[in-house]
């Protein structure tokens, strides 16, 4: 029992320096620029403005089912969450390497190090998501499936950690799996429903976004905000088992893998 | 935080005193031929191919490495580039396994073996300061009085406020040094003391290592410099080529190591040219000896054979070896030609040895036996250094000459007042021939005994910060007055 806390324990033990952590890598990220942390608002802001502009004045296609509003919302159930996720996978998978002073340092446990890129690229989420749900709310289409949206999100951010976990300690023998990393968040850009709706899908390809985890968590915000519903228990197992596997999996793999970092970096 | 502890292997009541302890540690590195190779062995995928390639050779960077470490003890590492030396503290602060054996380690461990950990370049000073003790482990109320303590002594001022890409990098280095050093552990490993900045700097940053490592905690120090090890451990390790070579009191190991530091240059040089050998191996004794026999010793031969004639061997360089006083202290003492030698010294004031308070009458009684030399002129040299390697003061005594009878004579050299102010020092000895130190002759030595004699001068009066030694000096003090002129 203790054994499957483990992880949940050293996050909780942290918390404190993890979240220092975090905005560290946060501010770093915005060091040097006039606006600062405002960029942390300002920068999704930007982005899904721009998303939405092209979508509603350029590309001009939609599903019939939905209007251009919701169409738009749908985009962003998946467009938020995806951005954080390759951003996660991007800075994570290089994040022990990169990081080799603070490995040999000491003070600060190298599993929490892949987690703060994780935990920092989810502040995209945090702040799109958040922007996302108070037009939701303003404009009054509250349900309460709402209530599963932070538990969506924790399952998928640990997800996320599983997968940082193995991509960060194989990076540091295989210096590749960034440069995989990259063409692989290509494939689940593709791979899952964001800008289109899995019914559009020739059905014997339906199949791939079940093989996508990904596409798990996109599709249990896009019911849960978007059509107000709450999600298909097949959804919904698969965002926990995923996530549990992934998490759980890979803290094993990394505490085993942790003894030979240091004969690599 | 590493809190590892294996009692199994540990005798009974040596436990909770023990900070570090190594048991038969070893540590091979695999060496692949190639990328691939090192990640299908890492990730287990060799077996699956095992007809393909034969296992990639090892690298025994240490084998069979057993010591302990007592708490609070300070233990200064030395050995050769590469003998394992940062494999060991590796091993210690966990951040790499052992292939066999085991480390027990009693206390959080701390290493301050990178400087600017947290650093961003695009960061204010301040910021800089606040984001590196993020990663020291200190607890939020001891960060702030440490982050003033780190204003305070980086004396950087307005600039702290400007990002640290527009410092110099003698200021970021000094940043970086006084953030890296704001640490309170228990178990702290340094690999190679880091200096930060101009001389009032480096005398700065001397004292702050100086009042970590004495804060109590278990220091490891790994370092090239032996004048280091000597300021700052009390116990030293040499590693040679993954063994522990030597492991003791930190002047016996220092001094052995010196030893066979030399002859590693005396044979290098015997090498690159034989033809060149005297001028090399001369070249050779001043390169190796400075820090202890140097030219101030009376710029020993730099062999003893090769003076009165005998060819110089590279193969047979000059070597310090252990002997035994009458007292039965070990010395090392120094190959010289045939005449006097030392037998005894004894440092003393009245009925007081070792320990005097400042400002007491020291006699140094050095009893001298020539045995075999022959006639002999001669000088006796003491000098006197203080326990970070430096030379205090140099002590050269008149001819002294002997008929070349066996004799035995006591030499006497009397410091009165000794000016020396509270500190512990030690003496080298030699005895010199009479023309030592004229300028255009060569010097010769006929005994030279290193590191020995210890001696403590206690303190007098409540000051805080020593200086070296009293001056003889007077004093006067006169009311001013108009009428003096009358």
């Amino acid at each position: 029992m203790s054994a499957i806390l483990e992880p949940y324990r050293l996050f909780y033990d942290h918390r404190h320096l993890l979240w220092d952590a975090v905005k560290q890598t946060l501010k770093a990220r915005h060091a040097g620029s006039i606006l600062g942390s405002a960029w942390l608002v300002l920068g999704p802001l930007i982005l899904l403005s721009l998303y939405a502009i092209l979508y509603t004045l350029i590309f001009r296609v939609r599903p019939v089912n939905l209007s251009i509003i919701d169409y738009i919302l749908y985009i962003f159930c998946g467009l938020i969450p995806f951005i954080s996720f390759s951003q996660a996978l991007a800075s994570g998978s290089s994040a022990l390497s990169a990081n080799n002073a603070l490995l040999l340092n000491r003070m600060f446990p190298a599993e929490l190090i892949p987690a703060r890129e994780v935990i920092a690229a989810g502040m995209f989420m945090v702040v799109g998501g958040g922007l996302t749900i108070a037009y939701k709310v303003l404009t009054g289409g509250v349900t309460w499936s709402w209530v599963l949206i932070p538990v969506i999100v924790i399952l998928m951010a640990m997800a996320t950690c599983g997968a940082v976990w193995g991509l960060s300690l194989a990076n540091l023998v295989l210096k590749d799996v960034q440069q995989i990393v990259g063409y692989v968040v290509m494939l689940i850009l593709v791979a899952s429903p964001i800008a289109y709706t899995p019914d559009m899908v020739p059905p014997n390809l339906r199949v791939l976004l079940y093989l996508n985890p990904f596409a798990y968590y996109v599709s249990a915000f896009q019911t849960i905000l978007v059509l107000g519903k709450w999600p298909s228990p097949v959804i919904l197992m698969g965002c926990i088992a995923f996530a549990f596997i992934s998490f759980h999996g890979m803290y094993k793999v990394f505490k085993l893998g942790k003894a030979i970092i240091a004969d690599h970096i | 935080m590493l809190t590892t502890s294996d009692q199994a292997h540990q005798e009974p009541g040596a436990t909770g005193n023990v900070a570090i302890r190594l048991n038969k540690v070893s540590k091979a590195y695999k060496l692949y031929p190639s990328m691939s190779a090192q990640f299908a062995d890492v990730m287990g995928l060799d077996r699956l191919m095992r007809w393909k390639r034969a296992a990639p050779p090892l690298h025994h960077a240490l084998s069979d490495v057993c010591f302990s470490i007592r708490r609070g003890e300070r233990v200064g590492v030395i050995g050769r580039n590469g003998a394992g030396k940062t494999t060991l503290l590796k091993l210690i602060s966990g951040s790499a396994q052992p292939t066999s054996g085991d480390v027990g380690i009693q206390g959080s461990v701390q290493a301050l073996m990178q400087v600017g950990v947290g650093f961003h370049p695009e960061f204010t000073g301040l910021e800089n300061i606040k984001g590196s003790l993020m990663y020291s482990g200190l607890s939020t109320p001891e960060r702030a009085a440490a982050e003033q303590e780190i204003i305070e002594f980086v004396e950087l001022g307005e600039y702290l406020n400007q990002p640290i890409k527009t410092y110099s990098l003698g200021m970021q280095s000094r940043l970086q040094f006084a953030c890296a050093t704001a640490i309170k552990p228990e178990i702290l490993i340094v690999d190679e003391i880091l200096g930060a900045g101009d001389a009032y700097f480096s005398v700065k940053s001397s004292m702050r290592m100086e009042r970590l490592t004495k804060s109590g905690c278990t220091l490891l120090l790994v370092s090239h410099s032996m004048a280091q090890v000597l300021q700052f451990c009390e116990r030293c390790i040499w590693i040679d080529a993954g063994r522990v070579r030597s492991d003791g009191g930190v002047r016996k190991v220092v001094g052995e190591y010196e030893v066979y530091m030399e002859n590693m240059s005396a044979k290098a040089l015997g090498q690159s040219s034989a033809a060149d050998s005297q001028g090399a191996s001369n070249r050779s004794f001043r390169l190796g000896r400075n820090d202890i026999a140097g030219e101030d010793l009376g710029g020993p031969t730099p062999d003893a054979s090769n003076e009165s004639g005998a060819p110089t061997n590279a193969a047979a360089p000059p070597e310090r070896y252990v002997d035994v006083l009458e007292s039965g202290e070990k010395v090392f003492r120094w190959p010289a030609e045939k005449g006097p030698k030392l037998r005894a010294l004894d440092i003393s004031s009245g009925e007081l040895t070792a320990r005097f308070p400042e400002g007491s009458d020291l006699s140094f009684r050095v009893k001298v036996c020539n045995d075999s030399g022959g006639a002999v002129a001669c000088r006796y040299q003491v000098t006197i250094l203080g326990l970070d390697n430096r030379r205090i003061t140099r002590l050269l005594s008149p001819v002294d000459r002997f008929s070349g009878a066996p004799e035995t004579r006591i030499a006497t050299l009397q410091l009165k007042p000794c000016l020396l102010q509270a500190g512990e020092y030690y003496v080298n000895f030699a005895i010199l021939t009479d023309t030592a130190m004229l300028a255009g002759v060569p010097t010769r030595r006929y005994d030279l005994v290193s590191r020995f004699g210890d001696f403590e001068i206690t303190r007098t009066l409540d000051y805080r910060e020593r200086c070296v030694f009293t001056h003889p000096a007077e004093w006067t003090a006169l009311a001013l007055d108009d009428k003096t002129g009358s």
